[in-house]
Order: C-alpha cells, then structure tokens, then sequence
C-alpha cells in the first residue's frame, strides 16, 4: 500500500495520544474549512488529507512568522522566538506529552518541545487566526528584540568584532589612525536586531592578523556605505527609507541573507525574477514599514518565500529531488551534524534525508518502488515546500503557483493534482546484482531505505542491457592501464569509478549521483518536445516520456564531462572513452528509436577540435613532468601576484592570494568574470585563459584553478620537449 | 549554488577567509545590506519625480503587485541595474579596505 494513502497519525487507531491528535488535527481543518467556506466530515479522503495537511502547515505558521520576517526553513532563530512568545501567550497551543502528529525525527526530539493543539484544554474557544497571532507574536517578538539591543550596550556578553579588532591591534603597539571607524551611516546603526552571533560564548579572540583584515573590511564598508548615503541624499531617497531597507533586510534569517546577497552578486546564478522578488519585496516592505501598520505589513510581506523558489519543481524532478535541494539548502536547520565543508557529504546526506522524509510523508514508497513526479503541468507551478517544526518533526507542504506568480498555500483536490503527479515505478539496484530497470535513468533511483541508499551504486550499461556479471572494482588487473583504475572520476556534478571484467575490460562505470548530473539540453533539438509527445506510447503520460528523454540527455552531458576529465588525466584512458563512447551511442539510439529523433546529430560525437596532449605513459617520467609543471605553477604564481596579499597583510609571497582560488572550479572562476571587479579575480582569470590559449586544454574540464594551471603547465612542457 | 557555497565563494573574494565565522558573517552581512541600499538609491535616480507621488502611494496601499508593476515600468532593465551596484558597491569595499 502506498503510505500516502495513510497518515501517520492515523496508522495506529488504538493509540489515545493519537487519537486525541486526530481530533485536534480535524478541528484544526474546520476551522481551516469554515474560514474558506467549507466543511469536512468524517475520516479524511485523500483530497482532504491534502487539506489537512494544510490546516496543519497553517496551524504551525500560528508558531513562526511568516515571509520576511521569519521564512520556515531560513530563519529558524526567529521561529524559535516566536515559538516562545507564541506558546506562551496564545491559549490554545500547549505543551502536551502527546505523540507529534507529524513525522517524528527522533524520539529524544520529542521529549524536548512537542507543542500540540489540545482541544481538551480549550475544547470552546475559538482560535485567533492566524495573522492575528502572527502579528501579535511579532509584535512581542520585535519588542524582545529591542529590549535586547538596549540591554546589549551594557551587556559583557555582547562582543563588538570592531571593538575587538581596534583593541587586538592597539595591543600590538600600533595604532588605529581612526578613532571613528565606527560605521557611520545612520541606517545601518538604527538595526535594532543583533547578531545572536555575537555572542560571547564560543567567542573566538581576534588575533593580530585577524585584526587587521577585520580593520580593513569595516574599512571597506564604510566606505562602501559612505558612498550611498552620500547618493542618497542627491537621489532625493526620503529620509528614513533606506533605514527601513537595512531594517527588513536585518530582520531575516542568517540563511536568507545569505541567498540575499549571493542573488545579487550572482545574477548567473539566480532566477531574474527571484532576484526582482528580493529587491521589490523589501521595497514594498520598507515603503509598506513607512505607512503601514505593523499586521497589514505582515500580511503583505509573505511574499517574500524562498522556501517555496527552493521547492519549487523543475523539469524531470521528482518530490524527493527538491526535498534533497532544501536539505541541502539549510543542512545546519534540518538536523545535518556533518562536517558543512564537505560538500559530498552534505549532498549524500540530503539525499538520504530527502528519500527518508518521502517515504515517511507518502510521496515513494519502498515496497511498491513507486515515487511521486511531476509531469508538465506542474513544472515550475507548483511546490513541496520542507518543513522541520521544533518538535524535530517533518511535514511537506504543497504549494501551488497563483496567476500573480506567487507560490501559496491552497486547497488541492485530487483532480487537480491527477493533472500533474503521477506515481513513477523504478527498480533500482540496490546492489550492482540487480538489473536496472529500463525506463528509468540508472541514475534516479526512488524508493529507498535508508540502508539501502547508503549501499546503493547503479552501474551502467542501463536502459534496457543486462548489467554486466563477475565485476569487480576492488581488484582491477594490474597493468591494465597506466592510471588508478579504482580511482573515483569526478567531472563537474557527476563522479563515479570504472568496473572491469576478470580480463581487464572496462564493462561499467559506477556513480553515485542521483538526479540530473548536467544539462544535456543543448544535446536536444530544439523541437524535442514535440517530437517526443508525437510518439507517445501506451498510456504513457508525455511528462513522463519528457522526463525520459531529458534524463539520459542530461546523462549523456554527465558522461561528455567525465570523458573531458579522462582526455586530460595524463594517462591511457582510451579503454575507459570508448566505453563511455559506446554507452552514449546505445543511449541515443534506444532513446530515438523509441521516442523519435530527439538528439541533435552531433550528439555524442567526439569534437574534431578537442585537443590531443601526448603525455608521458611511463608513471616516473609522468610524475617528473607533474612535478616540473608544479613548480612552473608555483613560479608563475609568484610572478603575477609578487609580494602583495589581499589586503596587502599577512602575505609573505604571492601564493597565499592565490589560494583563495585554487580550489575553485574554472568554470565557476569564469562565471565571474565581470562579477566581482577585483584585481586579483582578473589576474587569475587572465592566467586561465592564457594557459588555454597557450596549450588547448579544454575550460569545461572540470578541473579545479590550480589543478588547470598545473596540468596545462605540464601539457606546455611537454610540447616544448616533443618539438626539440 | 547553496547557501554554503555562496559563502565560501564571497568569503574567498572579499579576502576575509581569515576571521572567525561571527565576524565573517558580519562582513558580509553589512555589505549585503549596502548593496540593497545602492540598489535603492539606483532605483530612485531612476524615478521622474512625478513617478515618486504614485511610489508613495502605492506603499500606502502596500500592494505588492502594483509595486512590482510600477517598479518594472520604470526600471525595465532592473537585472542589468542589480548588477552595476553589486560592482559600484564591491569596488567601493575592495578601494576602503585596501
């Protein structure tokens, strides 16, 4: 049975907790009905599971604020707040020992905050709604706020980063030149909110160095902030509006901020219109902030969801797709006791989370392998939008795109979701013995345990051949090849290891990337839709047939970087290309011959222009060219870079401004070209670019700066060896 | 690109990878909030001053909608402004801290 067709608290009848939870849950709905001119009775059908869920979501947002001043997932310091003031003042939320009636994280989770409607309580009297409790609960919560920058000047727990800096430095014998380098714009002094990050505990001494770069940045602010108030005035602004802009601004969670500043900076990154929706939303606030009541500003302020930008589908995704993306998102909030500087394993540790919290919340299902997707319909129209109350529960909240653009919580009956969910089967291969289905990308896997996700390798050749049988990974024949044959390939989003038969042949290659690994649009003509919906095969939705398509083209893309890896590795890798090689042409042709003539003739074709480094085989002559070319790096760093540092401290050689970029993908270097208009940033840049002119090595490599540098270095030396 | 991301990419730019995770978010944060007020103050050079009235007015209102509306007709290449303030602000930042 499919587990969306139960609800958790409906799972175990007999339960009083439970049962009482139910209760207060269906009063919840009515309420929730009765405001939208509807009534339920009885056990809930599906659409009113749906509805449920939203009486739920909405119930919960009586505990957080909404929109900019609290975002769900992002600002939960806020929503701890709010809980506090909320629960403690709002008569019928209380602290029950109940059972949550949500997905529950973890038992000791439980133990610590399980606010819960009891309707034992306060069986009669009618909740607030809530914008009445949201603007009450921010009211107090601004007022909290308040009072805790007043108490913060006289507060030793509260520790000034400048103060710090000038006295670390002081200290050192040296002397602050400005005894005002307090930031002088009036907007960002009137921020009333303090960084909780200030806080002493856990607080870390500046030493000399780190003094002196924390001097030059509130330097650099200053700066930065003299210059636009000085705009300011000539623009005419009105006097206390840009206040009001550092006020919303300051107002959201650390992670929105965050996302604040990276959709400014990175406009290549961001959705124009998400970036429209940052800047007009916090001028609506601050313009709303100027004339509005606190209740009204509240209200309109909602629209300002990055939650639901991050949950949002796109094409080819299923529910656990953009629950892994939130995870990912906002790892620290939802649980993620990792190591945050190891991007592999936050994403390994999303993904599990994400297939854990579909399985739990009914969108795939271990047992039948059935997941939930999304056809045409829904893309970019609606979204799944992850949710972690302070109970360490987890709710997924539907969301649906309105003719504004703008994502809301709304009643979803069934008819409307058969319009754009279907249930999507898939055998994954738990083990490397069990045959991938030939529909689905060997690459998303759905319905998995947990234990089983973590053993979880699909292996190619997929869509429709057998695996290949007697592999091993462990022990590849020596002298097969000059390389490690067990050495994990990474190329751009995807990464995986070579299998090989008893005899040495190349017969699989093992990833672990779910999902769509690289854009394999460009390999598409541009009429492939249409051309795959005129093929449409039995009963088969086209989104479907799409998410196909898009899925292997995508996997061809992943395949393409893995052999620009493989092509500039220095090694003999012929064996593993070609079998790369051969796998994109049985994708295209099994693709075409049953969804027509998708591909666009140069798809999977070697580029003529690729170029062609004839390295050393011999592993000593191999490793003296890398150290040679190394060096060659080393020097050339130096050169272009002298003496000088960032800010022209703490650097004893040019090195130590260079390494702020070498392990920074080319590609990701180049997207910024034009971005960030730094001296530093184009003199790597011309450093790439004048190692591409000089030797070919391919910018979509893949390859990290330094690595670039290096291997276009050895590349360079190795030319100039065979040309004497 | 997530939020760690980001992070690490504008710690690494700015050249403050060197202090503490507070004081780093600190940084960053101000200057965020600079370059929402250099985008403001764009925005206002921008405006005829017989578009400020009706600015005013729709922030009484507080319709959202109008505003986005009345912001795009004015500002139609709002993305390309964006961007020349992330820059003006960025410059500013890198010439101060020198």
């Amino acid at each position: 049975m499919n587990p969306r067709e139960t609800l958790p608290i409906e799972q175990n009848p007999s339960n009083e907790n439970n049962l009482l939870i139910k209760e207060a849950f269906l009063r919840a709905k009515e309420n929730e009905a009765e405001r939208r001119g509807q009534k339920h009775k009885g056990k809930p059908n599906k659409e009113q599971r749906v509805y449920l869920g939203n009486a739920i979501a909405d119930a919960r947002a009586v505990r957080v604020a909404p929109g900019v001043f609290g975002q769900r997932t992002a600002n939960i310091e806020m929503q701890r707040d709010m809980d506090a003031l909320v629960t403690k003042d709002v008569p019928h939320i209380v602290q029950t020992k109940t059972e949550p009636a949500t997905i529950t994280e973890t038992n000791q989770e439980q133990k610590i905050m399980e606010p819960k409607f009891d309707m034992k309580t306060n069986p009669v009297e009618k909740p607030k709604t809530p914008l009445q409790n949201y603007s009450e609960g921010y009211d107090r919560w601004v007022e909290a706020k308040r009072k805790a920058a007043a108490d913060a000047k006289n507060d030793p727990t509260i520790k000034n980063w400048q103060d710090e800096a000038i006295e670390t430095y002081e200290k050192s014998g040296k002397k602050v030149l400005d005894a005002e380098l307090a930031l002088p714009s009036g907007s960002i002094n009137t921020v009333v909110t303090p960084s909780p990050a200030l806080k002493t505990e856990g607080f870390h001494t500046l030493d000399i160095e780190q003094a002196e770069i924390m001097l030059k940045a509130q330097e650099g602010l200053k700066v930065a902030d003299g210059a636009v108030e000085s705009r300011a005035e000539n623009a005419k602004v009105p006097i206390g509006f840009l206040g009001k802009i550092a006020e919303s601004y300051n107002k959201m969670g650390d992670g929105l901020r965050w996302l604040t500043v990276g959709a400014l900076v990175y406009s290549n990154k961001f959705a124009p219109s998400f970036r429209w929706l940052m800047v007009g939303g916090l001028l609506s606030a601050a313009v709303a902030t100027l004339y509005m009541s606190a209740s009204s500003l509240l209200e309109h302020a909602s629209v300002i969801d990055t939650s639901a930008a991050l949950a949002t589908i796109r094409e080819g995704e299923g529910v656990t797709h953009v629950l892994s993306r939130q995870l990912a998102e906002n790892p620290v909030d939802f649980g993620f006791t990792g190591n945050l500087n190891d991007a592999n394993e936050v994403k390994e540790w999303s993904i599990t989370k994400a297939f854990d919290i579909a399985e739990k919340t009914g969108y795939a299902d271990t047992a039948t392998g059935l997941e939930t997707r999304v056809a045409s319909d829904g893309i970019d129209n609606v979204a799944y939008v992850l949710q972690k109350g302070p109970d360490g529960t987890f709710n997924v909240v539907e969301q649906l795109k309105g003719d504004d653009g703008i994502f809301r919580i709304q009643d979803i009956n069934n008819s409307a979701k058969n319009a754009y969910e279907y249930q999507h089967g898939t055998n994954f291969a738990p083990t490397t013995e069990t045959e991938p289905s030939a529909e689905a990308p060997a690459t998303e896997p759905t319905g998995f345990t947990e234990e089983e996700l973590k053993t979880w390798k699909p292996v190619i050749p997929v869509d429709g051949s057998s695996p290949p049988t007697n592999l091993t990974t462990e022990e590849a024949p020596v002298g097969q090849e000059a390389g490690n044959p067990n050495a994990l390939v990474e190329a751009g989003a995807m990464k995986g290891s070579f299998q090989y038969s008893p005899n040495g042949e190349v017969v699989g290659f093992i990833t672990n990337e779910l999902g769509a690994s690289a854009d394999g649009r460009d390999l598409l003509n541009e009429d492939w839709r249409s051309t795959v919906r005129n093929h449409s095969l039995n009963g088969v939705t086209d989104g479907q047939n799409i998410s196909v398509v898009d899925g292997r083209a995508s996997k061809i893309a992943g395949y393409e970087q893995v052999i620009a890896v493989l092509e500039q590795d220095g090694v003999n890798n012929k064996p593993k290309i070609d079998f790369l090689r051969d796998q994109i042409q049985d994708i295209i042709t099994k693709t075409e011959a049953e969804y027509g003539n998708v591909f666009k003739d140069t798809a999977g074709t070697p580029p003529e222009s690729s170029s062609h480094i004839n390295l050393p085989t011999d592993p000593q002559a191999l490793a003296q060219l890398n150290a040679d070319a190394a060096k060659a790096t080393d020097d050339h760093i130096k050169s272009v870079f002298g003496k000088a540092g960032w800010f022209g401290i703490g650097a004893d050689n040019g090195q130590k401004t260079f390494e702020a970029f070498a392990e920074m993908p080319v590609s990701e270097l180049l997207e910024r070209e034009s971005r960030i208009p730094s001296e530093e940033v184009e003199k790597v840049i011309k450093m790439v670019r004048d190692a591409n002119a000089q030797t070919g090595l391919p910018l979509e490599s893949g390859l990290n700066v330094r690595d670039y540098l290096d291997r276009a270095a050895a590349i360079d030396i190795q030319n100039y060896k065979n040309t004497k | 690109m997530n939020n760690q991301e980001l992070r690490e990419v504008l710690i690494k730019e700015l050249g403050i990878g060197g202090l503490p995770k507070e004081a780093q978010d600190e940084v960053v944060g101000k200057l965020g909030e600079i370059i929402l007020k250099s985008v403001t103050v764009a925005i206002f050079e921008r405006l005829p001053d017989d578009a400020r009235k009706e600015f005013e007015d729709i922030g009484k209102k507080g319709d959202q909608d109008m505003m986005q509306e009345f912001l795009q007709r004015y500002i139609p290449d709002m993305s390309e402004l964006m961007d020349e303030e992330v820059k003006r602000t960025l410059k500013n930042f890198s010439e101060g801290a020198k």
